[in-house]
């Protein structure tokens, strides 16, 4: 191609829909291009023009509304518009120019030609299966990412020898030998062949040689026999979650009922470079607050490395979430060590970001706690003491106290079981829209610590009696109350003319917007799943949504949140605080093009969702 | 031949831009020749070229600095005539628009001069005077600088072009004019004699 117009080359290839194309393409494209100017207030696309050809905005602004006038999309420099293939004659869209804008467009013979031969080009412009492009957002998660590290592998793939077995019978000595001659840490016990037990190194020293028992015994009186197994397809980075949460250094794995391995935590930590195993480990032998203040330090080291090393956003949640609960276990056994044994059972809960497993290191606190009824005096005096004692701690490890009071110092979020079992039937049973906002937060609380028997009947209860249409309705109005900031490509398109465009909050205007429609999913398909991408897959499952939304939205939190653990790295790795505010001048035309994506799929889904609460038919 | 009283929207322009050595037609060389056509305000790039053109004698440095010609890449140019003719064959049927047109008429009156023997009459309009009847119409003077290329881009609302060669002028003309016609015309149809500069002998 001509070098004089490699200006407009590099201007395409900077747009996130020529981007796809290959380098022969973008080099001929230029000369394909007409060149057209719109005065503001013009309708687009301008008259005399054909269904195929493709805009592309080179500079200035349009606005894309429904016949209703309500805004559908913005356009800015870099944005294309192209007509939709499955295009609704009843559904038109209406366009202005609102700013003075120059395009490039490409007319409808070479946007056909183009589309045919690049599909991956055409699918973005073909939003009847608008898949937000699942390649590209794999290409904006991870240029760093190690093939083989422990979050890409399966379990199965790490398993390097069978598992060696023993049977219940066979006596602790004689278990003890075939250890140490195949070197092993730990051995299946099987009867039957079927797995009842697992004895490992640690089992020998502390239930036979510190207690003096007879190494003449059988090996069943010391195995531990509660397993945790996982199965060869499960994913490595899971597993070694499972272990970290359960405390656990072995894993027999199964493939049906047969045991096909055996890995330890070794395994793991060799395969890959997280800490967040050594960070929980850590933790548990911290003995006083200001030990574990020094170590929670570690936790933006933690979230630097996985990101690095090709996290997605769902696995860091499920790392930094493994190691705050582990925090939050440890402070409450200080404070139990402090304070004294609890006189009645109780549960630590985790609400918000924590409940579902979704935090980074820019977190607070969101707690609630729970205790068993009793007619005790000074119950809730001791629960007072122990909040305060945790909330403190934790306040010191870098995770500061709840801004909006959702803590265990306040009396409203500290209950006794039957307390709370009121508190959440007002909730559902009051439908007016500060009961949603209370239900919302209910749906979203998980056990950290504790006596889990307390709390997980209460809330399969409000699962099982909250879906009612009044109900429902109130947690539909809670979740549309925001929208997704289509505006914020408007303020990205002043920036040049030196407005100073807000940052975007990738929390509260985006991310939570979809964990508030998995919310409302969850309810109305009553599934027990916590985490939003948990919630939408099982909304999918349940029929709730269909696979292409469930999908769209799942990728749409992916992106969401794959933007801020970037953007938080960023800032970690400059010193500064982490946060949730992303300046719209940091994002490049991709990234752009990625939330522009994102913030469609969440204001389609929240006019579905409104369309169904306001049909007269069923949800 | 282009209708004076058609509208501007469905006349063929070409949009032209010359790099020179100075602006002196008499002492000056022409470098290279950029243009773009216009059907009506639709600026097809498929039409978009460039034309080297030898010197011959060497470019002066300080002109080589502003069009980062170097006299290597203008050797790999051909001569005057030929990129005259491409010029002229593109031009045919189609009005001439420039910014500051004065200095591409007067440098291709005398190129056409030297290779056919009378000057190039060919109907132009020039963006910079254009620009200065707005300000008259308005009764504001021009700020200096003011009416610079980019300086009135700007004021469309048209995006920066980093580069500065022949083409690219064209071209920035080219989206400039159409602003221009685009904000005046008011969404009726605007006469070609109300925005011609020089009707150009043939007419």
């Amino acid at each position: 191609m001509d070098a004089e117009l490699q200006e407009i080359r590099e201007f395409l290839a900077a747009s996130p829909d020529f981007a796809v194309l290959p380098e022969a393409a973008l080099d001929r494209l230029p000369k394909q291009l007409v060149v057209r100017y719109l005065r503001r207030g013009s309708s687009f696309p301008p008259e005399g023009t054909e269904a195929a050809d493709l805009w592309l905005v080179r500079a200035g602004a349009v606005d894309l509304r429904d016949s209703h006038d309500e805004l559908l999309d913005k356009l800015g420099e870099g944005d294309v518009y192209a007509t939709p293939a499955d295009s609704d004659p009843i559904v038109p869209v209406v366009g202005r120019v609102v700013e003075d804008s120059l395009f490039y467009m490409l007319p409808a013979r070479e946007s056909e030609e183009l589309r045919r031969q690049h599909p991956e080009f055409a699918e973005r412009f073909d939003r009847a299966s608008s898949r937000p492009k699942e390649k590209a957002l794999a290409a904006l998660q991870g240029a760093g990412s190690q093939g083989d590290s422990v979050l890409t592998v399966s379990v199965g793939e790490l398993i390097t020898r069978a598992p060696e077995s023993t049977s219940p019978e066979a006596t602790i000595q004689s278990a003890a030998q075939h250890m140490s001659e195949q070197n092993i840490s730990a051995l299946l016990v099987m009867a039957n062949q079927e797995l009842v037990g697992i004895v490992t190194d640690h089992d020998l020293r502390k239930r036979c040689l510190a207690t003096g028992r007879s190494r003449k015994e059988p090996v069943g009186n010391i195995m531990s026999s509660r397993l945790q197994t996982v199965s060869p397809e499960t994913p490595a980075f899971e597993a070694l979650l499972l272990m970290s949460r359960q405390d656990i250094h072995h894993l027999p794995v199964l493939a049906g009922k047969r045991p096909v391995g055996l890995i330890s935590t070794t395994d793991l930590i060799r395969h890959q470079g997280t800490n967040a195993v050594y960070l929980v480990r850590d933790i548990r032998r911290c003995e006083s607050v200001a030990a574990l203040s020094r170590v929670a330090k570690s936790l933006p080291e933690l979230q630097i490395q996985l990101v690095q090393s090709g996290a997605t956003a769902f696995h860091l949640g499920q790392a930094i979430t493994a190691v705050i609960d582990a925090l939050t276990r440890r402070l409450l056994k200080l404070a139990e060590a402090e304070l004294g044994a609890p006189p009645v059972p109780y549960a630590w809960l985790a609400c918000g970001s924590q409940g579902r497993r979704e935090q980074t290191v820019h977190t607070d606190q969101d707690n609630a706690l729970i205790y068993a009824d009793s007619d005790q005096e000074g119950v809730d005096d001791y629960f007072v003491g122990l909040a305060a004692f945790v909330t403190n701690g934790l306040d010191s490890c870098g995770l500061p106290h709840c801004p909006g009071g959702v803590s265990p110092k306040n009396s409203d979020w500290r209950r006794s079981v039957s307390d709370w079992r009121n508190a959440f039937a007002k909730a559902t049973y009051n439908p007016d829209l500060k009961g949603a906002m209370l239900a919302a937060h209910y749906f979203d609380l998980r056990v950290v610590h504790g006596d889990a028997t307390l709390f997980d009947p209460l809330r399969s209860e409000a699962l099982a009696s909250g879906a009612r249409r009044p109900f429902i309705n109130q947690m539909v109005t809670n979740a549309l109350r925001h929208s997704p900031p289509l505006g914020f490509f408007r303020q990205l398109v002043l920036v040049r003319s030196g407005e100073q465009a807000d940052t975007l909050d990738v929390k509260k205007q985006g991310l939570l917007l979809v964990s508030s429609l998995a919310q409302v999913y969850a309810l109305l398909g009553r599934l027990t799943g916590m985490h939003t991408m948990e919630r939408l897959r099982g909304a999918v499952h349940a029929g709730i949504i269909n696979r292409d939304a469930g999908a769209n939205l799942c990728d749409a939190y992916e992106t969401l949140a794959t933007l801020r653990t970037r953007h938080q790295v960023k800032q970690l790795k400059d010193g500064l605080r982490p946060d949730n505010h992303i300046p719209p001048k940091s994002l490049s035309a991709l990234e752009r093009g990625h939330l522009k994506d994102a913030f469609s799929v969440i204001a389609t889904m929240q006019k579905n969702l409104r369309v169904q609460l306001a049909g007269t038919g069923s949800l | 031949m282009p209708d004076l009283n058609g509208d501007c929207s469905s006349t063929p322009f070409l949009a032209v831009d010359l790099e020179t050595t100075g602006l002196n037609p008499r002492e000056d060389q022409i470098l290279s020749i950029g243009w773009v056509a216009m059907d009506g305000l639709a600026i097809r790039l498929a039409t978009a070229e460039q034309r080297w053109v030898r010197p011959t004698r060497d470019i002066p440095e300080a002109s080589a600095v502003v069009h980062q010609i170097t006299d290597d890449q203008a050797a790999r140019g051909g001569s005057l005539g030929e990129a005259l003719a491409h010029l002229l064959g593109a031009l045919a049927g189609r009005v001439m628009l420039a910014h500051h047109a004065a200095v591409e008429i007067g440098f291709l009156d005398r190129a056409c001069l030297a290779e056919y023997g009378y000057p190039c009459m060919i109907p132009t309009v020039d963006t910079l005077k254009l620009a200065q009847e707005e300000l008259e119409r308005r009764q504001e003077t021009a700020r200096s600088g003011g009416l610079r290329l980019n300086a009135l881009r700007q004021q469309y609302n048209l995006p920066r072009y980093r580069g500065h060669d022949a083409l690219l002028d064209a071209l920035a003309a080219a989206e400039l004019f159409a602003a221009q016609v685009t904000h005046r015309a008011e969404g009726r149809p605007l006469p070609l004699h109300r925005v011609l500069h020089r009707p150009g002998g043939l007419w």
